[in-house]
């Protein structure tokens, strides 16, 4: 840890007057810590120097402004948030500061495949699963319930998304388990249910009825938007629970999700953007906390906005 | 009337697939206007092949002039070596030229190998013969032979595999594919692409063996992902890279956000960028739309073609959003497509991007596949109709 600290002093202090520092955290999925760090390789290649890795981020020490300024404004048009940039050497001080913190950072840890399934299998039903209360408007009161997996905030959507299937067949089992049922958390009664579901949706199970079949009102089953990859699977998962009472949605990783177009039959649970998308879909479920503004419109539910 | 073609090319039967179009054009068009002609079948795929030879067929083109030369009557010619011979009535010549045919060739009675049709009543079994000379009847969907009861790998078992995976050579196990362009009016198809692909089966029963992915799609994806982080590792090397050319690379979305796909990236230089085409599944978007918009404006910034691919009709039809603006789209050819009705072929048209350039046609395995596309402005294609033979 010593040497490379050094290692980054000597550096940032080496880099010649009218260099550039530019400085990317680590706060977003891995894809875009990847294409960041190709941007920064690139500038230092362009115009001289070179990027030093940290568990909290990547840092360009350019020798001239224009490459590292360029990769800079790229990453801003790529994901809308652009890295900080600082002239050298003014900008040693809050470059040192940002260097420091970083390198303090804990990397998150790289999961094998047999590893997070075996997390999975092993997290407590308590923490795994998890109650989140929806309103609807402004009104600050509950109306709808989310029963689900717990995020485990993995870099790797995919990784991510296998997780989330293994808990939420926990889930469903614990549900019908007399003893494990006890383990998930205490649904409110009078509150509509979200469940999200895993991938292949109920399964072969004992059919998990939900109420009379055509109830506007019945509660919701969550499966994820990548269940459209096949669209005459999903006919027969969604015709399914239906015909057991069940309101069909499908829950997406990122407001992006709401630019769908997806048939107005099925809900749609995504997180809700600063903006509405630009033809509001009907029967939007916005998640993440506060909810935007544009969320309090009648018909969505949303977590809240304190 | 077909220009004769060099032995070396790679494929001849884009005249009679124009000849085949525009005869169920002409069909359909005798249903709609009313329009009368009589039509000849000479069915000389029935004949064997010894007397196929040149000469007999100069002989059946001589037989055939009486009724093509005084009349505005046109000859065409379809896949397989049918011939329809079109004539608008009254068709007084038509007798004498089947009684010259049928004593050119006395081996195959007169009404099993020259059938004569009636436009428009029997226009509908004129479309069917065409169509079954485009290669329908081949390309019927087979069942596949029941799977023996091959379990999945462990987590444990696919993490081998990947490691496997990081230093293996996967050489041997690409394959090449070429992606094509046909137009209506080109006589032979011009190479846009070539597509490099790992050979996915092979590489299980390689790394896996005893073990099937086949209904685990989160599993064949991570394997998948992993084979494709290796060939990129292999193709990203400068020396390598510039040897590219114009190239489809089918990637998942993860692979082309790993770093092995930024490397060769960056290696590729903007006019090598400018030559590859990176093809994405469509549920791809589905599985993390946030990363699949990062992937597509970096396509936007850099300068290589992003397509959507394995995109089948129904996809395209439930979620319209598969139609991403600046993307091209591969979209998968079924022969089910053929026999849709008007309600679901209108609603695919529509579906479609207007600029037919950004659609490729994929799984292209007969002549009708071709005539499939052109009725709809597609003129890209892929699949085996259109591989060197």
């Amino acid at each position: 840890m010593k040497a490379k600290a050094a290692d980054w002093r000597a550096a940032l202090a080496a880099t010649p007057a009218g260099g550039i520092a530019v400085f990317q955290p680590v706060n977003a999925p891995v894809a875009v810590r990847r294409v960041a760090r190709a941007l920064l390789e690139e500038a230092a290649i362009l115009g001289g120097g070179q990027v030093l890795g940290f568990p909290g981020g990547d840092l360009l020490l350019g020798n001239a402004a224009g490459p590292g300024q360029r990769a800079a404004q790229a990453m801003g048009a790529l994901t809308g948030s652009t890295p900080p940039s600082f002239p050298l050497p003014e900008g040693q001080p809050p470059v040192a500061a940002l260097c420091e913190a970083a390198s303090q950072a804990t990397a998150q840890p790289g999961w094998s495949l047999a590893g997070l399934e075996a997390h999975c299998a092993q997290w407590r039903l308590e923490d795994a699963a998890r109650l989140t209360l929806l309103e609807s408007g402004p009104g600050g009161v509950p109306v709808a319930q989310r029963l689900g997996p717990a995020p485990l905030g993995l870099d790797d959507p995919e990784l991510e998304a296998m997780a989330r299937d293994w808990v939420c067949r926990r889930i469903l089992a614990a549900l019908t388990h007399p003893v494990e049922r006890a383990r998930l958390p205490m649904l409110r009664p009078g509150l509509r249910l979200i469940l999200d579901l895993p991938l292949g949706g109920l399964g072969h199970g004992a059919p998990l009825r939900a109420g009379a079949a055509g109830d506007p009102n019945g509660p919701i089953a969550l499966l994820p938007l990548a269940s459209l990859a096949d669209p005459v699977g999903f006919a027969g998962v969604a015709e399914g629970l239906r015909q057991g009472g069940w309101t069909v949605g499908l829950l997406g990783t990122h407001p992006a999700a709401l630019d769908a177009g997806i048939a107005p039959e099925l809900l749609l649970a995504a997180p809700a953007g600063p903006v509405p998308p630009p033809p509001r879909p009907a029967g939007l479920i916005a998640l993440g906390r506060p909810a935007p503004a544009w969320c309090r419109g009648a018909g969505i539910l949303h977590e809240g906005f304190a | 009337m077909n220009v004769p073609v060099p032995a070396e090319a790679p494929w001849d039967g884009a005249a009679a697939l124009r000849d085949a179009s525009a005869l169920a054009t002409l069909a359909r068009d005798c249903v709609t206007s009313g329009v009368e002609r009589r039509a000849l079948h000479v069915r000389l795929s029935l004949v064997s092949d010894r007397l196929r030879e040149p000469r007999h067929e100069r002989l059946v083109r001589e037989a055939l002039a009486p009724m093509l030369r005084p009349t505005r009557a046109r000859l065409y010619e379809l896949p397989g070596g049918d011939l329809v011979a079109l004539s608008p009535p009254p068709a007084e010549h038509l007798d004498e030229v089947r009684r010259n045919l049928s004593l050119l060739l006395p081996e195959i009675p007169a009404e099993i190998l020259l059938p004569v049709l009636r436009l428009p009543a029997e226009a509908a079994r004129l479309l069917t013969l065409v169509e079954a000379a485009l290669g329908l009847e081949a390309s019927l969907p087979v069942a596949s032979p029941p799977r023996p009861n091959v379990p999945p790998p462990s987590m444990a078992e696919l993490d081998g595999a990947q490691r496997a995976l990081l230093s293996a050579n996967l050489t041997a196990f690409l394959r090449r594919r070429g992606v094509w362009r046909l137009g209506e009016g080109d006589e032979h198809p011009q190479p846009l692409w070539t597509e490099l692909r790992p050979h996915l089966p092979d590489l299980v029963a390689a790394l896996l063996p005893g073990r099937d992915l086949t209904g685990h799609p989160a599993l064949a994806r991570r394997f998948r992902q992993a084979v494709e982080r290796r060939m990129l590792a292999e193709l990203a090397p400068p020396q390598e890279a510039r040897l590219l050319g114009e190239t489809c690379l089918p990637l998942l979305l993860g692979s082309a956000l790993e770093a092995e796909f930024l490397r060769l990236d960056a290696a590729l230089g903007p006019h090598g960028r400018m030559r590859l085409l990176v093809a994405v599944p469509a549920s791809e978007w589905l599985a993390d739309p946030g990363g699949f918009t990062l992937l597509q404006r970096l396509s936007l910034m850099r300068g290589w073609t992003l397509a959507l691919d394995e995109v089948e009709a129904g996809l395209l039809r439930a979620w319209p959003g598969a139609r991403l603006d600046h993307a091209m789209l591969r979209l998968r050819f079924r022969p089910e497509m053929l026999a849709a009705d008007a309600v679901a072929r209108a609603s695919l048209d529509a579906a479609l991007p207007e600029d037919r350039n950004r659609v490729i046609l994929t799984g292209a395995e007969t002549p009708a596949a071709i005539a499939w596309g052109w009725q709809r402005g597609i003129t890209r294609f892929m699949g085996r109709v259109l591989e060197a033979r």
